[in-house]
């Protein structure tokens, strides 16, 4: 327990200077957003008009520190400010609509990738030589290498486009969400299949090799000839034995994997025009969209954190080393 | 634990978005590309820069609407207007039929009152934002379809921002507490579709207001959110769009797709033009910016940036379709020369300058150094890099060393309004009449310091003798005066070259009439097609139609 609060105690620290950092780094990329209001409205807009809206989106010319102090405060209230490139809409409701868009296709993805990519690299060192293990982690590899865009592109045009076979954008059908029902349910799958296809397609490799190597190292431990020697059925040695040792490193993996959802698949989002938050940050940035931006950058290092920590709480239940006092 | 992490976030996903009306079938609704993205919020707050499309396109309505496929001012909710004749009232009188999609009649005193709302607070945007601070002094409404603007100072050309302006309902407007930075998620209009039946991140429908003052034949618009050009693309060439989106060279990637349905306009309003930034001291010089121009092969920019579908621009710096009464046919046989392709004469003309080649081939300017440039381009922007190109390629062959650089849209905006680039390209405005044109590039008002931010000349170049012309103009509600002093103006444009005309701009629009026909075209050329930068959509709606089934 002492060793969780000590992890709790870190990742608040972490957050705080996160949080800091993230005051300060939008405010050192170049660009006006009072240029871009112009260039949008390009009809005569005076100086006068000008400061009014600078003062209605809340850009100050105050000192950064008092700034970053109505910063903090503001945070603590969950008021993060209306989002200019959306103005007057607040940030929240920008982040509200595509929050939960972008957990499901990234969580879908990830845990997809995290439970074949484990199981195929698993059975490749179980079956060690042979030729699921000579064929698959290359080809793996190989679709991992290739240009993300330039693949999705390439699916999305063959069986979205050309064949037709899948819908060529949306979470959804209708414009309304579809209803909590299983036809609904099924319409949001279907429109999910090739975004979180292609994730997992490109994203299966490094996971598998992982895994694989890992499974290799535990392989040759004393425990599993015992456990072997015992007699315990194949199956057993390798999946409570072999499997759930190996398993550590992929875990570790998986926290940063979660964290990174919603910055990783901004490509996704793009390509099969997804209603997610990549996008959306996207655009934020191009736009210097600063509320936006700080709130999107936070919700990633918040959830980066909340991933770490919980791994690191994780492997207390896993790895029996972390429980008796030890650092994993 | 995947069947958790599926259950929980199918939870979290439908509920963040907002209930709404029952949805009328998308088929019934005319499909366009209007919106790039996938982060919709239910904002329709008309006065924000960044308010959603159908705003300003089939919710409020303007007084008038200035055609830029016919050149004329069509009424709308007003019927017709008229100056005094010391030129400071303007009398609009209002058509008397008109409802609120809620069913409060709309009178003058809702066009009073959306005047006096942007002036009590200036961060409301509008095309008659800025009005009260330069002529306008009050408004106010004489009987229920009649309203005064009185002006402080005579300026004819107010005309057009005034009645170009969209009128909020007084009875909906009147409580909102702070008007800047109100959603409006449920808007009350007088155009032709207000019904925000469904709203979603990606996409939204707004439908019929049930109240409209004209005849309509379709029940209303979908408007869908793509996240890249090549997904705009794919839904256009699939038929999946009803007007609007852009594809390359559609002669050959579009219209043999479907003949009988694909069609494309590309009528052209505004011309694309090389800014030199006066403020150098070699580009200040006039002959440097004429041997510039005639360095460039105008043709070629076609040819590559918009697929042969242009013209090169006259020495007058106006697009010929908007303008044809205003050109004046001797300024541009007499400045032919500097806006047509001829290398030899440029050099010469450098030469003659004194602007000697150095050991390099690169000319020596007047300051003693080489006459190096950037020039700078959004990227992605690909009619506007492949030109720039070709300006650099153009501008070796005289001696003048240009490197293209491409930045991001923002930076781009930044640099250029606030006069830190050297080169670069840009478009005037769309307007009713040359007069803005011509303050915009030559006035010396419309001339900001470098480092202050303005749309509007980039270039900073200012002549006094050009403001006097201008407040003649302003002053004058005589079309043949008007006349003369813009025939003038076009010669000191010619004279000047205080921007390098390339050639006219397309106004993109596509169109699919699969479902829907009545969209303008070249054989029918009531509107404009393109769905952005005018109210030309507001003309189109009457038009549309259900394709029989």
């Amino acid at each position: 327990m002492y060793y969780v609060l000590k992890r709790l105690a870190f990742y608040l620290l972490a957050a705080f200077v996160a949080i800091t950092v993230n005051f300060f780094i939008p405010r050192l990329t170049p660009g006006d957003p009072a240029s871009t209001i112009v260039a949008t409205y390009s009809t005569s807009m005076n100086e006068e008009s000008l400061r009014a809206l600078k003062m209605a989106y809340g850009l100050t010319d105050e000192p950064l520190i008092q700034q970053y102090f109505t910063y903090l405060g503001n945070i603590f209230k969950g008021d993060f400010g209306r989002s200019l490139s959306q103005f007057p809409a607040p940030v929240l409701s920008v982040i509200g609509a595509g929050f939960g868009w972008s957990a499901l296709l990234g969580l879908t993805a990830v845990a997809l990738s995290f439970v074949i990519g484990s199981t195929l690299g698993a059975l490749a060192a179980w079956r060690r030589g042979g030729f699921f293990d000579r064929v698959a982690p290359p080809v793996l590899l190989f679709l991992g290498s290739f240009p993300y865009f330039f693949l999705a592109l390439l699916l999305f045009y063959l069986f979205c486009f050309k064949l037709g076979w899948f819908p060529m954008g949306n979470a959804y059908s209708s414009v309304n969400p579809p209803p909590f029902t299983l036809s609904g349910i099924g319409d949001v799958l279907f429109h999910l299949i090739m975004p979180a296809f292609t994730i997992v397609l490109v994203s299966l490799g490094p996971w598998t090799l992982n895994m694989r190597n890992s499974m290799i190292g535990v392989l040759s431990e004393d425990y599993l000839t015992l456990a072997e020697a015992k007699g315990l059925k194949p199956r057993r040695v390798l999946f409570d034995h072999a499997v759930r040792t190996a398993l550590l490193p992929n875990i570790t993996a998986l926290g940063a994997a979660i964290g990174g959802v919603f910055s990783g698949q901004l490509l996704t989002e793009i390509v099969f025009t997804y209603p997610g938050l990549g996008y959306a940050l996207m655009r934020a940035v191009s736009a210097v969209d600063y509320p936006l931006m700080q709130a999107l950058f936070l919700i990633i290092t918040l959830s980066v954190l909340a991933a770490n920590f919980l791994v690191d709480t994780l492997y207390v239940l896993l790895d029996p080393r972390v429980r008796t006092g030890g650092e994993a | 634990m995947f069947a958790t992490v599926m259950g929980a976030a199918l939870a979290v996903g439908p509920m963040v978005v907002q209930p709404a009306l029952a949805e009328v079938p998308v088929d019934q609704l005319v499909r366009i590309v209007a919106e790039g993205g996938s982060s919709f919020t239910r904002t329709f707050n008309p006065f924000s820069p960044t308010t959603r499309w159908v705003s300003l396109r089939t919710i409020y309505e303007p007084l008038m609407i200035q055609n830029y496929a016919t050149g004329k001012l069509d009424p709308w909710l007003g019927t017709e207007y008229k100056w005094s004749d010391d030129a400071l009232t303007l009398t609009v009188t209002l058509r008397n039929d008109v409802k609120w999609s809620d069913g409060q009649p709309f009178s003058a005193d809702d066009v009073a009152f959306t005047f006096n709302l942007m002036h009590d607070n200036p961060g409301l945007i509008g095309p008659a934002a800025g009005a009260f601070d330069q002529y306008l002094k009050s408004v106010e409404a004489v009987d229920p379809t009649t309203v005064k603007f009185t002006f402080n100072t005579a300026y004819t050309p107010g005309l057009f921002s005034l009645v170009d302006q969209f009128i909020v309902p007084q009875h909906v407007w009147k409580d909102v507490k702070d008007p800047v930075t109100f959603e409006n998620p449920d808007p009350v209009g007088t155009g032709p579709f207000t019904t925000i039946d469904a709203f979603g991140t990606d996409r939204y429908q707004v439908t019929q207001n049930p109240n409209y003052w004209q005849p309509l034949k379709i029940q209303g618009v979908f408007v869908q959110g793509f996240n890249g050009n090549d997904q705009v693309s794919a839904a256009v060439l699939a038929g999946n769009i009803d007007w609007g989106g852009l594809v390359p060279d559609p002669d050959t990637t579009f219209v043999p797709l479907d003949p009988e349905h694909f069609g494309y306009w590309w009528p052209r309003t505004s011309v694309v033009q090389l800014q030199a930034n006066t403020t150098d001291p070699n580009l200040g010089d006039v002959n440097v910016r004429k041997a510039i121009s005639m360095a460039l092969d105008r043709q070629r920019m076609i040819n590559t940036g918009v697929w042969g579908k242009s013209v090169p621009a006259n020495a007058t710096g106006l697009p010929e379709a908007p303008f044809k009464d205003w050109l004046d046919a001797k300024v541009i046989a007499d400045g032919q020369g500097w806006v047509t392709m001829d290398p030899d004469a440029a050099n010469k003309l450098l030469d003659d300058s004194g602007y000697a080649k150095g050991a390099d081939g690169i000319r020596v300017g007047k300051d003693g150094k080489p006459l190096k440039y950037d020039i700078i381009v959004p990227s992605g922007w690909n009619d506007w890099v492949s030109a720039s190109q070709i300006v650099a390629e153009n501008l070796k062959d005289v001696g003048i060393d240009v490197t293209l650089r491409t930045t991001t849209a923002d930076s781009w905006t930044n640099s250029t309004f606030t006069g830190q680039f050297q080169l670069s390209l840009g478009t005037a405005q769309r307007t009713a009449t040359p007069f803005e044109f011509y303050r915009n590039n030559m006035a010396t008002t419309s001339v900001k310091p470098v480092g202050t931010a303005s749309p509007n000349n980039q270039q900073r170049y200012g002549d006094p003798k050009v403001d006097e012309l201008l407040a003649k103009f302003a002053a004058s509600t005589d079309p043949a005066a008007q006349k003369a002093i813009i025939a003038e103006l076009e010669g000191m444009f010619s004279a000047a070259a205080p921007a390098i005309p390339l050639y006219e701009q397309p106004d993109w629009g596509l169109y699919n009439t699969r479902r829907f026909t009545g969209f303008p075209n070249e054989k029918d050329p009531y509107a404009p097609l393109s769905l952005q930068m005018t109210n030309g959509p507001l003309l189109v709606w009457p038009h549309l139609e259900r394709r029989p089934e």
